[in-house]
């Protein structure tokens, strides 16, 4: 790559709202990403000389949104009720006594990954899940449960394998959630597993890093 | 619009391409996250790869709905959709590059 722009070089772009080519000025600026999922901070753009909108992005900026596309920017909110979070923090606690409720992101996208990798365990997920709900609605029957808003953000990345999931199964994001911790539940507390509890361990390692 | 062919569009957009003279439209104000050369997705190697094997066939133009002296290209191939226009010898924006 040769062509770099410094900031008050000009170039050309056709602008919207003055509707025609236009004269431009490269200057550093916030810009949004149009999906919502955040913004790219002081990113070098090309801005109408005549009305100061943004009009383009030149390639040099492309690393820059790169790295801001990539960090978790996705809000995932889903209503859950206090006993499943306590059993996404019982497992977060066993993998790493350091973790924080901030694990409870990564846990979760780990099954999700594998949900997504491993067709057996989906097929195992889909079947056991009703069963799992029956017996839910039947202690949350029992007394008052607290609900509790799960709430972090997430990366793309991990958005477009909800959205996969989602597609493939049919299940809204508050279920998949929901299956996450029946098989974390599993996995930690009823039939501890000892493969999952070494994988999950090492991403504590890094994710705390 | 004078038409400038596919020809000499794809020897513009190869150029823009190879000397990093190119940049990305925004979708009033924002960047178009479809757009997977302007986010990174893929890279300009990976797109020279793509306008490598168009023919005339794989390509249309109209004129730009604000500016009817600007050609907006399309090239259509396997699939991925690049439409950009020229604005120098060489330089391109890029309204979109997506599959």
């Amino acid at each position: 790559m040769t062509k770099f722009y410094e900031p008050g070089d000009k170039s050309q772009a056709i602008c919207p709202h003055c509707k025609g080519l236009v004269a431009t000025t490269f200057a550093y600026r916030n810009v949004a990403f149009n999906d919502g999922s955040g913004f790219v901070p002081n990113v070098l753009v090309s801005v109408c000389d005549h009305c100061d909108a943004n009009l383009a992005i030149p390639a040099q900026s492309t690393p820059a949104i790169r790295r801001a596309r990539e960090s978790a920017s996705i809000p995932l909110e889903v209503n859950l009720r206090a006993p499943e979070l306590e059993i996404l923090d019982t497992a977060a606690y066993e993998i790493d006594q350091d973790a924080t409720s901030r694990f409870r992101k990564p846990l979760i996208a780990y099954y999700l990954q594998r949900l997504q990798a491993d067709a057996t365990l989906l097929e195992t997920a889909r079947h056991d899940f009703p069963i799992w709900m029956e017996e839910r609605k039947s202690i949350y029957a029992r007394c008052s449960i607290p609900k509790r808003r799960l709430s972090f953000k997430v990366t793309p990345r991990t958005q477009a394998l909800m959205v996969e999931l989602q597609e493939k199964t049919g299940w809204q994001k508050t279920s998949l959630v929901r299956i996450v911790v029946m098989l974390v539940k599993r996995d930690f507390i009823s039939q501890p597993s000892p493969e999952a509890l070494s994988d999950l361990r090492q991403v504590a390692a890094v994710v705390n890093a | 619009m004078s038409k400038i062919g596919f020809r000499t569009a794809k020897r513009l957009l190869v150029a823009a391409l190879e000397s990093g003279d190119y940049a990305h439209e925004l979708d009033r104000g924002s960047i178009e996250t479809k757009n997977l050369l302007a986010t990174g997705r893929v890279s300009a190697d990976e797109v020279l790869d793509l306008v490598a094997p168009c023919r005339g066939q794989n390509h249309s133009s109209s004129a730009h709905h604000f500016d009817a002296r600007i050609e907006v290209h399309i090239l259509k191939i396997n699939g991925w959709y690049i439409k950009f226009y020229v604005l120098g010898d060489p330089s391109v924006m890029f309204i979109s590059v997506h599959q």
